[in-house]
């Protein structure tokens, strides 16, 4: 392939300020955005044209913020903007109309319009939709692999003769189709001619209506019709979109045009006995409707297929809670067997890399020099990968699976009673599950919940879910010293609290409850590459973000450790530390540095308690589950405080982070208690 | 699948009267019907249109949690999955299943 992706850029996670789009774009520049669905392959045509890894899943939901990268193609430079998915191009919901905004003023070059082969109908929505806005159109269709394992044959040709769009076959995730679908999209891309979807027309009624508010829309509102066309705003306003209304409504003369609209729904409603929105839509269905059965042949009946019987059990009544049952036991299972296997293998393969240093540079460096070097910055390093790594990487393996099979939403499916109960439905399972794995994407991910109650309800539950970092923590400590049976305790007890509060905050917080709206995908044999790729990447950022504060970090502790200032520090933290958690006063150090990162607590810990001449084991049980509870629930890292804040603003992320802080101590102090009675009787 | 059985009596009834009228959360598993009518306004509501449940489309159910738990539908070659609260407020029209149909 002659794709060659440049140094690119990706905002998965965070604000960008480059906009491709500027005025000053050049001569030999296209700017490419990708349409569609949820869950249709976007992100997996984004990643084969950019060569960037945007984080893929099947799950609906997942690209919930603007990626954008950059490729070279035939002497073009070709920005791809991948939008986030949506059904529609409607006002519901921010998403959508962030996406429309951006089609209508922005004017990308082209858009690709990804859509599902597989499910056309519903697909064919919102392409009714993108050849309303007339912007510049060309078509992937994509999964056909999967849509010819339904058995369903779609005629290309007369499809893409109907619509006036050039359509590509692809399989995104295969590769397949991706230089046909550049080709094409520069192509097209240079002719820069207007798209007009002569076949995009409506009931005969709606249709009538649509052109006399189109006239008065051309006649009385020109500057409207610079950025959008007037066919557009008509339907638009036939649909009462709020977005487009209000504009109207605050141009001069746009109360001659709202009359006309008001008349015309009103009429429109009369007929049809429908909400004029939901005429509109119908309107649009029954032509997508009427473009399948012209377009797509079902060949063969298909078989109830392997996919579809695994749909079936793991959704059952009975059957479908033991397999949830069984699959979270078995993740933590293969964390915590894996996890202790490979942290004992790393650590002696390690151990007498550290005593070589220390042989190695005794007798050229001053002893603090060589205590700084070989116990801060070797020994954070070593901590980290024999620490933190050994757990991590297996669940990002178990995550990449759930993820990519399609099994989250059917978890989503059996939640949804249960989620209830906390006022919200199914779908904020899945960043809870995401929760375990990081707690930063799964605060974004919040997103996929409707509206901003259920989004700031499901974060503040989500934030109390122990990450993979804490999880270390509690396996590292816990696990190694006390036993299986207070993990499970622990876990068990932290998912009471998240009820618990969630309950409280869900009747604190003012609103009424959603129900669940969900797409199920069809299951998907996970692929290794994907697999592969997707652990690499989370593993790689952990390790870039992690190592080095874990390194810093582990030298600042051994340069106080080194200064003689320990017994203050020790003096003032002791109230808390000691009289009320029952913990040695010291352990505040890694609790401290433990809010950039939470892994840090345990492997600081171990710095911490050598430097006073105390190992991990001189800590008695009790000492090390009300730390493992502190670390848990006290403060989210740095990080997640910031994607909170993003999501949410400051008020509201500091309100998450004193509350939990409070929860902490209080819930730490009473363990304490109650655990050093139940100890003694 | 087996609960079209005992309610062959209802559905057997013409498809024009609207006394037939059932929500969606009274469809049994394996039962078909043609979407009439979606009450209440809100924004769930609209979503759901914009998924492709419109008047006059047809709906099958596939699953139904059982506790008042959610639905799973398919509608034009799509499944999805519903809220029990939402499945009250969908109302469809029953057709008749052949019996040598599943």
């Amino acid at each position: 392939m002659k794709i060659n992706p440049s140094k690119s850029v990706c905002s998965c996670g965070n604000q960008r300020n480059v906009d491709p789009s500027s005025k000053a774009r050049k001569e030999n520049e296209l700017i490419v955005a990708l349409a569609g669905n949820a869950n249709v392959g976007k992100s997996a045509i984004f990643n084969q044209l950019t060569g960037l890894n945007q984080v893929t899943g099947n799950w609906p939901g997942k690209t919930v913020e603007r990626a954008e990268g950059t490729l070279h193609f035939k002497g073009y430079t070709i920005h791809v903007v991948d939008l986030p998915g949506t059904y529609s191009l409607s006002a519901y919901s921010m998403e959508e109309l962030v996406s429309r905004e951006y089609l209508a003023t922005e004017k990308p070059d082209i858009i690709v319009n990804v859509v599902d082969a597989s499910a056309l109908e519903r697909n064919l929505y919102l392409t009714l939709q993108l050849l309303e806005l007339e912007v510049p159109l060309v078509i992937a269709l994509n999964q056909v692999d999967f849509a010819a394992k339904k058995g369903l044959k779609i005629d290309v040709e007369k499809l893409s003769k109907f619509l006036g769009v050039k359509i590509v076959p692809t399989v995104a995730v295969a590769g397949k189709g991706i230089t046909e679908l550049l080709s094409v999209v520069v192509s097209e891309a240079t002719q820069r001619r207007k798209q007009t979807a002569v076949n995009v027309v409506y009931g005969k009624e709606l249709e009538t209506q649509i052109v006399a508010v189109q006239k008065l829309v051309a006649s009385k509102l020109p500057q409207f019709c610079v950025v959008y066309p007037a066919r557009w705003v008509a339907i638009k306003l036939l649909e009462k979109d709020s977005d487009i209304t209000e504009k109207v409504r605050s141009s001069p003369d746009g109360s001659a045009v709202l009359e006309l609209v008001e008349r015309l729904t009103a009429e429109l409603e009369k007929v049809h006995g429908e909400s004029a929105p939901v005429v509109v839509a119908s309107e649009r269905y029954t032509l997508a409707s009427k473009i399948v059965k012209d377009t797509v042949t079902v060949e063969a009946k298909p078989k109830i297929s392997i996919e579809q019987t695994l749909s079936t059990i793991t959704t059952h009544k009975i059957l479908g809670y033991l397999i949830l049952a069984a699959v979270v036991v078995a993740t933590f299972g293969v964390i915590f067997a894996g996890g202790n296997y490979l942290s004992r293998l790393l650590d002696e393969c390690l151990m007498w890399l550290s005593d070589g240093f220390e042989g190695l540079l005794a007798p050229i460096l001053p002893a603090f020099a060589v205590d700084l070097l070989v116990k801060g910055v070797l020994g954070g390093l070593v901590s980290g990968i024999t620490i933190a790594l050994p757990y991590i990487v297996p669940f990002y393996v178990v995550l990449a699976l759930l993820e990519d099979s399609g099994y989250l939403p059917r978890a989503a499916f059996l939640m949804d009673n249960i989620m209830h109960k906390i006022g919200l439905h199914g779908k904020a399972f899945i960043p809870l599950i995401l929760g375990y794995g990081c707690t930063v994407p799964a605060c974004i991910g919040c997103r996929i919940m409707e509206t901003q109650r259920e989004r700031l309800l499901s974060a503040f539950v989500v934030v109390l879910i122990p990450c993979a970092a804490r999880t270390v923590v509690i396996l590292g400590l816990v696990g190694q010293y006390v036993g299986l049976s207070a993990v499970v305790g622990l876990y068990v007890f932290d998912l009471v609290l998240v009820f618990a509060l969630g309950r409280i905050a869900f009747k604190a917080l003012p609103g009424e409850p959603v129900g669940l709206i969900m797409e199920m995908p069809s299951y998907k044999k996970p692929s290794l590459k994907t697999l592969v790729i997707k652990t690499w990447g989370r593993t790689k950022d952990f390790v870039y973000v992690a190592f080095p504060i874990i390194i810093v970090g582990s030298v600042i502790i051994e340069a106080f450790a080194l200064s003689g200032l320990m017994p203050y520090f020790v003096d003032i933290a002791s109230p808390i530390m000691t009289a009320w958690l029952g913990l040695p006063a010291i352990v505040a150090i890694p609790l401290l540095f433990g809010i950039l990162r939470k892994e840090l607590t345990l492997i600081l810990l171990a710095t911490t308690l050598s430097s006073i001449g105390l190992s991990l084991e001189s800590l008695s049980a009790v000492q090390m589950i009300v730390f493992a509870l502190v670390v848990m629930i006290y403060i989210p890292c740095l990080a997640t405080i910031a994607a909170c804040k993003r999501e949410f603003g400051w008020k509201k992320s500091l309100y998450i982070t004193i509350i939990d802080v409070g929860l902490a101590l209080i819930i730490g102090g009473l363990a304490f208690r109650i655990l050093s009675a139940l100890m003694s009787t | 699948m087996f609960g079209v059985k005992h309610s062959n009596q209802k559905t057997v009834r013409s498809l024009e009267c609207s006394s037939d009228e059932v929500s969606l959360a009274e469809l049994k598993e394996g039962e078909k019907g043609i979407m009439t009518r979606i009450v209440g306004g809100s924004s769930a509501m609209r979503r759901l249109t914009e998924l492709g449940l419109t008047p006059g489309c047809e709906v099958k159910m596939l699953r139904k949690c059982s506790f008042h738990g959610p639905v799973e539908i398919e509608v034009r070659g799509v499944s999805l999955a519903l809220g029990y609260g939402l499945a009250l407020k969908v109302f469809v029209q029953p057709i008749k299943v052949p019996f040598n149909e599943n």
